[in-house]
């Protein structure tokens, strides 16, 4: 699944490690999941949005 | 220094315990069985130390999986272990299948504990490849 997450982190100046933090996951899961090698759970994916301020499907795009 | 998480502390812990009593029972079992000729219920009781200290270490292991907070990490050992537990069981199969045919040599059951701790490792790599990342070393 593709997301924007990057752009979202960079807009932000955080690093993966800075927003692993923000999330209380791994920097590895951040790595993961920008990548598009992992979709998070969906308790995850609210907490990305809460974060952000958005809507999960701002963040996470279909197809 | 890197700082360990929570359930790998608490998996490494666990595990070295269980691999001191793995190894007391061993020595334990030798010595009383083969040199002082232990035998009877007592003989079982010892033999049976060090396998249940084996059968410990899968708990741990599922154990460990269970406490790991980080579920990208969590996902990764569950797939490290299905491999290493696919990896154990298909050349068990396929040992187990010469062996009846007497094309090669016998091999104790419990070797295929060591095909699974291969299997462990093969998963690392096969998470490496896939994701990126190794996953965790129970």
């Amino acid at each position: 699944m593709k997301n924007r997450l990057r752009v979202l982190r960079a807009e932000r100046e955080w690093s993966q490690q800075d927003l692993a933090q923000r999330l209380e996951v791994s920097r590895q899961s951040v790595n993961a999941i920008e990548t598009g090698k992992y979709d998070p759970s969906l308790p995850l994916a609210f907490r990305i949005a809460d974060l952000f301020g958005l809507a999960i499907e701002d963040i996470f795009l279909r197809g | 220094m890197m700082q360990m998480k929570p359930a790998a502390r608490r998996g490494l812990v666990r595990t070295s315990l269980i691999m001191a009593v793995y190894v007391a029972g061993i020595f334990a079992a030798k010595y009383l069985i083969e040199d002082r000729a232990v035998a009877g219920p007592l003989a079982y009781g010892l033999a049976l130390i060090p396998g249940l200290a084996m059968a410990a270490m899968f708990w741990t292991s599922g154990k460990m999986i269970v406490e790991t907070e980080d579920e990208f990490m969590r996902m990764l050992a569950v797939r490290q272990h299905l491999i290493a537990a696919g990896f154990a069981m298909a050349v068990a199969s396929v040992w187990g299948t010469l062996e009846m045919f007497d094309l090669v040599p016998h091999v104790g059951a419990f070797y295929i504990v060591m095909l699974w701790a291969a299997g462990i490792f093969v998963g690392m790599i096969v998470n490496r490849i896939t994701h990126g990342v190794w996953g965790q070393c129970p």
